[in-house]
């Protein structure tokens, strides 16, 4: 599933949506803050290269601090990269200010990890849908957040509930509906099924899948769960301490990965089976 | 949900609350006398159900003959317009600076944490004191004193919560949408930080009706003629001996109402917030 | 000979007349054998180790059931001596390492405290005893992990030297609380293996929390699985891995885990009949114990 848009760089078959060149991005540590003078800084992004595929699932996945939400965040432009380029759609955005991003800040969604954190306790389902709707100036905000609550399988009575009165599943799918909402061109969904249970999501994953092949969305998966990963993503970005370590289609990765760092990820995993020689055999 | 009943403590501050408001709007038909009419003929009468009263003086008179009860009732109105200007100056005046400092950090943040910290190493009734003697005695410098001084209390509190608030996913997700800054602060922010700030304005009229009568009591309020709770405090305490009413019915107005006005607030918080149910 | 720990028919409810957590839970472990105890969010599995362990908070009431420990039953004893008992002869490994330890004390007196008190070993034993455990569990420089505080230490080296308390004091049964949850993939296989390892050596009996099949798969030789409070199957793991044993439930958890080797067969929704199965059944349950209960 190929969106057919025209694109500067003009590339032939499949279109990037985003072109990322040497993306660093650091922070000041504020724990070793001296006395006196700046606060040293911690590289968490240290230049990675990559493409996201227009109509595409790209799976970003590594280890707590290996840098993929910081990534996810700088592609959306909650984070202002240090270093390097972003470019969305032939548009270099990777240092423009709040009033240029506001344009396009409709077509740049996220979907989060804690949806009860995510969602503004004091404000009902139907707002919360519908006010991405109602910022970005879109006629009959009402209507088309009913229609998402429907794509979502929630149906339209939980428009009047507050998030605490939803169950996590529940929850999750209202954060679908708000990103889905503004038909935008991206989305980026970071660890969105890992605070689930399975059951859940499993329920959640089937949704996404049918709606990224009825909608032809492009996303970016972030997770830390190879076989979650395995199942939704088309490519892959495999990221260990705020570097690339292997990138590739997912059915490539997964059955040769060419890095080490990939296996041993991979190995690591415990699969529903009974395999008593996975304790003790190396990776 | 199940609806839940209003609680008992929410009833009981709420009426002791609406008793005092009737009170102050109605004075001039509920007060049986001229709260400043003194007459030396009528001096320390006990209340009503003790040998020597007379018949109409229910809570007794004070020194120079002037009705106990007619007093509270018009100090009544003394009280709530200080507890609602300076509370309420108070509470605008904190509040907006707490969420700035705790939704914009940096700078901001800076300068208004320095002025708090500054503001409260001054013990607050000396500087109450010193502010009143400044801009000279008077029901409007009473109100400026108690917001001046008291908006530090605001402005600490809000600040941690919209901290707090401002951390949350939910931010970061209306900047996804395309709010501005400006309107998560007022749209997404601030209703998560109200009832906090709701519960600390019932608070802080209680407290503004305590320094109203700290102050009237070292008669540094309103002329001592005018009924002020704290004015009959002060008078009552000289008299302690021979005429107890003069000074335990105001104390025991003066306690119910700033006990009403803190038990009003987390009452409320407790009943109406929709995250809490 | 006699499971080691045996709990029969066990109802705890939330307050005098409020719903009930655990209905009738009934579970055996073994002498040495790894117990996990799986459930969703909500199932009561942590609740049944806080029975146990005797930590129900006092707003839940434990209306029936016994539980028995190595032939003795708890609920007789009095309150003091089923503490004595359980300190001594059971441990806990915690879900959250940062907060089972105490921010403001050195490693080393937390992790000796339990031999001391409720042992009675003087210090330089426990201390002893305690750089052996942090041998044993590869910790490099056990010494000044034993003198460092919390903070020093990193996530893997926190759950170590909570892994080497529990097995301090030669307990019979470790309650293992979601042990791994909050760790990277990586990190989670040295942990398991470590506590594989040490569970092997020292012989004693895990039950074994968690929500996750495929830890269950690796480390567990038996496997209770829980819904909404409520022990549907107890069976070996083989049986239940090999796809025919167990309730029809608890080979759908089995099936709802994602796995990379087999994209398209995992990840499979739990069929909504078995859950209204189960809540029927339980609903039932419910009501014949109701009129016996009030």
């Amino acid at each position: 599933m190929i969106l057919q848009r025209p694109t500067p760089h003009g590339g032939t078959g499949m279109a990037d949506l985003f072109t990322v060149r040497d993306l660093h991005l650091s922070l000041p540590d504020l724990n070793a803050r001296p006395l006196f003078g700046a606060a040293p800084r911690i590289d968490i992004l240290k230049g990675l290269n990559l493409t996201i595929p227009a109509g595409q699932v790209t799976g970003i996945v590594g280890e707590s601090g290996s840098g993929k939400s910081t990534l996810g965040r700088c592609l959306i432009r909650l984070l202002e990269p240090t270093g390097g380029q972003i470019d969305f759609d032939g548009t270099d955005i990777t240092h423009l200010g709040p009033a240029r991003l506001a344009p396009m800040r409709r077509d740049l969604q996220m979907i989060f990890q804690d949806p009860m954190s995510s969602l503004n306790p004091r404000h009902t389902v139907g707002r919360i849908v519908a006010d991405p709707l109602r910022v970005n100036g879109i006629d009959s905000a009402e209507a088309r957040a009913l229609e998402a609550l429907d794509r979502v399988q929630l149906g339209r009575d939980f428009a009047g509930r507050y998030p605490h009165q939803l169950s996590g599943g529940q929850r999750q799918r209202v954060g679908i509906a708000r990103a889905i909402a503004l038909n935008p061109r991206f989305i980026l969904c970071d660890e969105i099924v890992s605070g689930l249970d399975v059951s859940t999501q499993a329920q959640i994953m089937v949704l996404l899948e049918n709606l990224v092949a009825e909608m032809k969305l492009t996303m970016a998966f972030i997770s830390h769960d190879l076989s979650v990963i395995r199942r939704l993503c088309d490519t892959v970005v495999v990221l260990r301490a705020g570097e690339i370590v292997e990138q590739g289609p997912t059915p490539q990765v997964f059955d040769t990965p060419a890095h080490p760092y990939t296996a041993e990820l991979r190995a690591a995993i415990p699969l529903p089976e009974i395999d008593a020689g996975w304790l003790h055999n190396p990776a | 949900m199940a609806e839940r009943g209003i609680p008992f403590r929410l009833w009981l501050a709420g009426g002791w609350l609406m008793l005092l408001c009737a009170a102050a709007l109605l004075a001039p038909l509920i007060a049986p006398h001229d709260p400043l009419a003194q007459d030396l003929f009528l001096e320390r009468l006990p209340p009503v159900w003790l040998p020597g009263s007379e018949p109409g003086y229910y809570l007794g008179t004070d020194s120079l003959g002037r009705d106990v009860l007619s007093r509270l009732v018009y100090g009544t109105q003394i009280a709530l317009v200080v507890a609602i200007l300076a509370g309420g100056a108070a509470c605008l005046i904190g509040s907006a600076l707490g969420l700035i400092a705790g939704y914009f950090g940096g700078w901001p943040d800076r300068i208004i944490g320095r002025i708090v910290d500054i503001w409260m190493s001054f013990p607050p009734v000396l500087f109450a004191i010193l502010l009143v003697a400044v801009l000279g005695t008077g029901l409007h410098s009473v109100i400026i004193a108690i917001a001046v001084i008291d908006w530090t209390r605001f402005c600490r509190v809000v600040r941690a919560e919209t901290m707090t608030q401002a951390r949350m996913d939910y931010v970061d997700s209306a900047l996804v949408i395309g709010r501005s800054r400006g309107g998560i602060l007022l749209k997404e922010v601030l209703p998560n930080v109200l009832p906090t700030i709701g519960v600390l304005l019932s608070l802080e009229m209680g407290i503004a009706v305590i320094v109203e009568a700290i102050l009237s009591f070292v008669n540094l309020s309103i002329s001592s003629d005018d009924p002020t709770w704290g004015g009959m405090i002060a008078e009552g305490r000289t008299q302690i001996h021979f005429a107890w009413w003069v000074l335990v019915f105001p104390m025991i107005v003066l306690f119910f109402t700033v006990l009403s006005f803190s038990q009003f607030g987390e009452g409320l918080k407790d009943r109406f917030d929709p995250v809490l149910k | 000979m006699s499971a080691l720990l045996d709990i029969q028919g066990l109802n705890i409810r939330l307050g005098r007349r409020g719903p009930r957590l655990l209905r009738d839970v009934s579970l055996r472990v073994q002498r040495g054998e790894v117990h996990g105890l799986v459930g969703e969010s909500g199932a009561g599995k942590s609740m049944i180790g806080k029975t146990i362990a005797g930590l129900l908070p006092p707003t839940v009431r434990q209306v029936s059931g016994t539980i028995t420990l190595d032939g003795t039953d708890l609920s007789a004893l009095g309150k003091h001596k089923r503490r004595r008992m359980i300190g001594a002869r059971t441990a806990i490994i915690p879900q959250d390492p940062l907060s089972a330890l105490n921010p403001c004390r050195r490693v080393g007196p937390q992790v000796t405290d339990r031999l001391v008190h409720i042992l009675g070993w003087d210090r330089s034993r426990a201390e002893a005893r305690a750089l052996e455990l942090f041998n044993e569990v590869s910790i490099r420089a056990p010494e000044r992990v034993l003198r460092a505080y919390p903070h020093e230490l990193s996530g893997g080296m926190r759950q170590r030297v909570l892994i080497a308390a529990a097995f301090a004091a030669e307990p019979e049964l470790i309650i293992a609380d979601e042990p791994t949850t909050a760790l990277d993939v990586t990190v989670q296989r040295q942990i398991l293996r470590l506590i594989a390892d040490m569970q092997a050596r020292h012989g004693t009996a895990l039950l074994f929390v968690t929500h996750d099949m495929g830890v269950v798969a690796k480390i567990c030789q038996s496997v209770s699985v829980l819904f909404a409070g409520t022990v549907v199957s107890q069976t070996p793991v083989e049986a239940l891995f090999a796809g025919d044993g167990g309730h029809p439930y608890a080979r759908a958890l089995i099936q709802a885990t994602p796995r990379y080797d087999a994209p398209d067969d995992s990840l499979l929704p739990v069929p909504p009949s078995i859950i209204e199965g189960l809540r029927h059944d339980i609903a039932a349950a419910d009501a014949a114990w109701g009129n016996g209960h009030g």
